[in-house]
């Protein structure tokens, strides 16, 4: 019974609301939220405002931009250069969300009794977050992982034994660790991030002229 | 594929682009630099001089001993133990004393300054009758215990039927596959390019760059040279001497410096810092180097003093750190003097 007034609740928003959904080509699914404008996938955050009479019109065509603001913020098809989440980094809004810790230390998961199971397998389902609780870095678009952005890769490496930390810890899911990792590997492999080599020893008569 | 428990083992390399590029640049390229036979600006063979007990002995007076900064703590991803604190007698702790002075020996060996290595082009045999057994070589090692990785036995057959030693890369290659150093990639960093070394050492990271260039090649590896002189010049222009102090490289880097002639930085700042036992050892080296001679002087102050109207290239500079610190002397000792007749 309660299933059926909950639908019938949202079919009622949706008649008070007017506006008309459209599936994206590329994703046929139930969920009526993601749009698309002359083909292309577009950014919510980006989407212009339209009004109820321009949707009520006849001639609205599955072309339209429309937004859909309470699912904006879940949606990840933008691609944010690296430079952008550098500066993210240095910026006043990353200082008063986060503050001096490391971005996954104020991030608590959600799970029953005292030990933590493994982390997801990712957060972001067909370019939108499918969850909850996201993890650190999918629940902030700006936080992105590569090799340039040592500042954010170095939060993730443990300050006292120099190894990458686990999920256990840090709450990723699998899918962005996998991407830390590779980000890590590739940083130390241009010299960006610095280790300590175990040290080599050599055998002087192998370079000794006899 | 051939087990590994047989003598030889057989690998075929499909795909190997990097190493067919880098054989023919070594055929090319390198004989040029090597018509000389050492080091372009090297006086003399650094091999010849290296491993002298009385120059070792020098280099590793000169490098001197901070424990801190030696034994400083190795971040390796390794499980972390709380510290241990035991109870030990004076003999014991002499004992043990002398045990870490013999890890820091080891941790203090200094990787040797050679010249480029000459390349590989010894042919083991022509077959004719194999050409176009496959289309790429088949690379053969020999992975028996008991033979150091530079003695190994690595050979080619190549797709037109010669049998010929592996070159230099090739052999460093597969004695990685087989027996990897720690530390040590297979494909070679990117941090070992020339753009990405200078931010590294603008960046000021000059250990981090020698100890990955010491793990991953091999002390007279063409790459190694470059990257080990570039970043040795570095400091030196730079007067950066201090963060190499009590570290495995300074004493190849001072090395470098005499035999390059260009240790007056060094020795400025040795003066500016009044460490005139360094200073001296500095001066002694030099004519190690140049003459395989001791000088006879055994005052310290006129050994430098002698150097410096002498062979030294920047007489100005030297001449001036060295009247300054005379007179420093010369007030210290003026206040000792003083001091000792007032207590007197």
């Amino acid at each position: 019974m309660t299933t059926k007034i909950v639908l019938s609740r949202c079919f009622s928003l949706l008649a008070l609301r007017q506006s008309v959904f459209t599936a994206s080509p590329k994703y046929v699914n139930n969920s009526p939220m993601l749009l698309t404008t002359e083909g292309t996938r577009s950014s919510f955050a980006r989407s212009f405002a339209v009004t109820p009479n321009d949707e009520t019109s006849p001639e609205s065509n599955s072309e339209e931009l429309i937004v859909d603001q309470k699912n904006a913020s879940k949606m990840r098809s933008r691609i944010i250069p690296v430079e952008t989440s550098m500066k993210y980094l240095k910026s006043k809004g990353y200082s008063s969300t986060y503050g001096e810790d490391p971005v996954w230390v104020r991030y608590r998961r959600n799970f029953k009794g005292q030990f933590a199971p493994k982390t997801r397998k990712t957060c972001i389902r067909q370019e939108k977050i499918s969850t909850g609780n996201p993890c650190p870095i999918c629940r902030d678009e700006y936080l992105i992982l590569d090799y340039r952005n040592v500042e954010l890769l170095k939060q993730f490496i443990s300050p006292f034994n120099g190894a990458i930390l686990p999920t256990e810890k840090t709450g990723l899911c699998q899918h962005k660790h996998r991407e830390l990792v590779v980000a890590i590997i590739k940083a130390k492999d241009y010299g960006l991030i610095k280790f300590d080599v175990p040290s080599r020893e050599y055998e002087y008569s192998d370079y000794q002229k006899s | 594929m051939a087990s590994r428990a047989t003598m030889f083992t057989f690998s075929k390399f499909r795909y190997f682009p990097v190493l067919k590029h880098r054989v023919a640049k070594f055929s090319v390229s390198r004989n040029i630099l090597n018509s000389s036979a050492f080091d372009p600006g090297y006086s003399r063979d650094p091999a010849e001089v290296f491993f002298k007990e009385n120059v070792q002995s020098l280099l590793d007076r000169l490098t001197g001993r901070d424990y801190d900064k030696v034994f400083h703590g190795r971040k390796l991803g390794q499980r972390l133990e709380p510290p241990k604190y035991e109870l030990l007698t004076q003999a014991e702790v002499d004992q043990v004393m002398a045990e870490m002075e013999e890890k820091l020996k080891k941790k203090l060996q200094m990787p040797p300054l050679l010249k480029e290595r000459e390349p590989i082009n010894k042919i083991l045999s022509f077959n004719p009758e194999l050409q176009g057994f496959d289309d790429c070589k088949y690379v053969f090692i020999n992975i028996s215990q008991g033979i150091t990785n530079r003695n190994r036995e690595v050979v080619v057959r190549d797709p037109n039927g010669v049998l010929r030693e592996a070159s230099w890369e090739e052999k460093q290659k597969m004695c990685q596959i087989y027996f990897p150093t720690p530390g040590r990639e297979i494909y070679t960093p990117k941090m070992f390019e020339e753009a990405n070394i200078q931010d590294c050492l603008d960046q000021g990271e000059f250990e981090f760059v020698l100890d990955r260039a010491c793990a991953q090649f091999d002390p007279d590896d063409p790459d190694y040279v470059r990257v080990t002189r570039k970043t040795y010049n570095f400091v030196d222009e730079n007067a950066k001497f201090a963060s190499l102090r009590s570290t495995r490289h300074f004493g190849p880097m001072v090395l470098h410096l005499v035999l390059s002639k260009r240790m007056d930085n060094l020795l400025f700042h040795l003066i500016n810092s009044k460490d005139i036992d360094a200073a001296a050892d500095l001066v002694r080296l030099f004519h190690e180097v140049e003459s395989n001679t001791s000088p006879t002087e055994v005052d310290e102050f006129q050994l430098i003093e002698n150097y410096i109207q002498g062979p030294a290239l920047k007489k100005s500079a030297l001449e001036l750190a060295w009247q300054s610190f005379l007179e420093i002397d010369k007030q210290r000792r003026e206040a000792l003097g003083q001091q000792n007749k007032a207590s007197n």
